[in-house]
């Protein structure tokens, strides 16, 4: 009987280290994925080019990050990057186009 | 003899002075007369030229409700000088105008007396001189607006800057460009930094944005004349005549910056801080596009 109780508690204890350490994974992840959203917002904030409801989704993802909502994290911050990455491209090809709708 | 050499090149100087001076503009002067040829083209017979101008809307639409052919100066009345529902709206509400409450406070401002008793009229003798602003700082090398040049007086005679968004600053500017009514739009391009700033609005305007993908041309320029959804939208040509405003949305009289803020979101974009060198640029380039009409403000929209 002791030996029962003993390898069920082995087996929890294993099991809620992998949980403990998987949680840790994720939290890492979610805040380099918010760090990375928020560098390439500021890129684009600082070129005046940033779309209007970036900020918000950083923000959001922060909040679920302290919830310990991970994976909502990460996507929201991937989310914010893309609009980021996009308002910065877009921008490069307007540039280059923003002539030819002048009136002459 | 020698005097009479002397005269030439005094007269030599001044007339290369003058050319030098003018040929700033000369780009800007041109991008003026399209516009304009655009609008008065566009609005000369929206009937006959819709396939060009107003593809998607309905002709029985123009026959009704369109004012047509609208002159030049008409276009200082925004959307007014071409949908009838507009200019018949405006009318009713403006039997009793809504910015008449902050016009007349914007008075007792402009004369208020500051902490060193000196007041506004110190900085501006004549308080009608909306026609020149914004204008071109030769030595600061930027653009200044009326509400920025408001401000600097105040920190000049030791008192805070107004806050941009703040009801103060738009009441005196509806004082002032109530005093200015009936000028015509007088923006100068001195320098070659005045044009860069100039061809910085100039992209600002152009320059597609935000989610949406909108430049503000789409909308004022080719859009103008046709409607989102209930909105009829308002030419470039006369858009700055009647700042400040009272919108009725907000409930409150307000600056061009404030609206120009508004419609940048409107496509998207984050909009540029108040005030700031990307914004100062496009007040810049919109003015100058409007030079000649003359100034009617403080007026209401919706």
């Amino acid at each position: 009987m002791k030996k029962i109780f003993l390898g069920i508690g082995v087996i929890a204890m294993v099991l809620l280290s992998t949980a403990n350490a998987s949680s840790e994974v994720s939290q890492q992840s979610a805040d380099t994925a918010i760090a990375t959203a928020e560098a390439r917002y500021g890129e684009a904030v600082h070129a005046n080019v940033a779309w209007r409801k970036t900020h918000e989704f950083i923000a959001k993802a922060k909040v679920m990050s302290k919830e310990a909502k991970y994976q909502e994290a990460i996507d929201l911050a991937n989310r914010a990057k893309l609009e980021a990455d996009l308002a910065l491209q877009e921008s490069a090809e307007y540039d280059k186009t923003w002539q030819a709708v002048v009136v002459k | 003899m020698l005097k009479a050499i002397e005269k030439i090149i005094v007269a030599s100087t001044v007339l290369c002075a003058f050319l030098s001076a003018g040929a700033f503009d000369v780009q800007a002067e041109k991008d003026r007369l399209a516009m304009q040829n655009y609008f008065l083209t566009k609005f000369s017979d929206p009937l006959g030229k819709s396939a060009s101008y107003f593809p998607y809307v309905d002709p029985e639409e123009i026959k009704k409700d369109y004012i047509y052919p609208v002159k030049l100066e008409d276009f200082a009345h925004g959307t007014a000088a071409w949908y009838r529902p507009t200019k018949e709206q405006l009318s009713e509400i403006n039997d009793f105008p809504p910015y008449e409450i902050a016009l007349d406070e914007g008075k007792v401002l402009f004369y208020k007396k500051f902490a060193n008793g000196k007041s506004y009229a110190e900085c501006f003798p004549n308080p009608a001189v909306r026609d020149i602003y914004p204008l071109f700082d030769t030595t600061k090398k930027e653009v200044v607006t009326l509400e920025v040049a408001i401000n600097e007086c105040r920190v000049k005679n030791g008192e805070n800057a107004l806050k941009y968004e703040q009801d103060d600053i738009a009441k005196i500017m509806a004082y002032m460009a109530f005093e200015s009514r009936g000028k015509p739009l007088a923006i100068k391009i001195p320098t070659k930094e005045a044009m860069a700033a100039y061809d910085d609005g100039k992209k600002e305007f152009y320059k597609q944005r935000g989610y949406f993908a909108l430049n503000c041309a789409e909308c004022h320029v080719a859009g103008s004349g046709q409607r989102i959804r209930a909105e009829a939208l308002s030419p470039t040509l006369g858009s700055v005549t009647h700042f400040p405003v009272y919108r009725l949305k907000w409930g409150a009289i307000g600056t061009l910056q404030r609206r120009l803020q508004g419609c940048i979101e409107d496509t998207g974009s984050l909009a540029p801080q108040m005030q700031s060198k990307e914004l100062r640029n496009l007040e810049y380039f919109l003015t100058y596009m409007s030079n000649g009409l003359k100034i009617d403000g403080p007026d209401t929209r919706k």
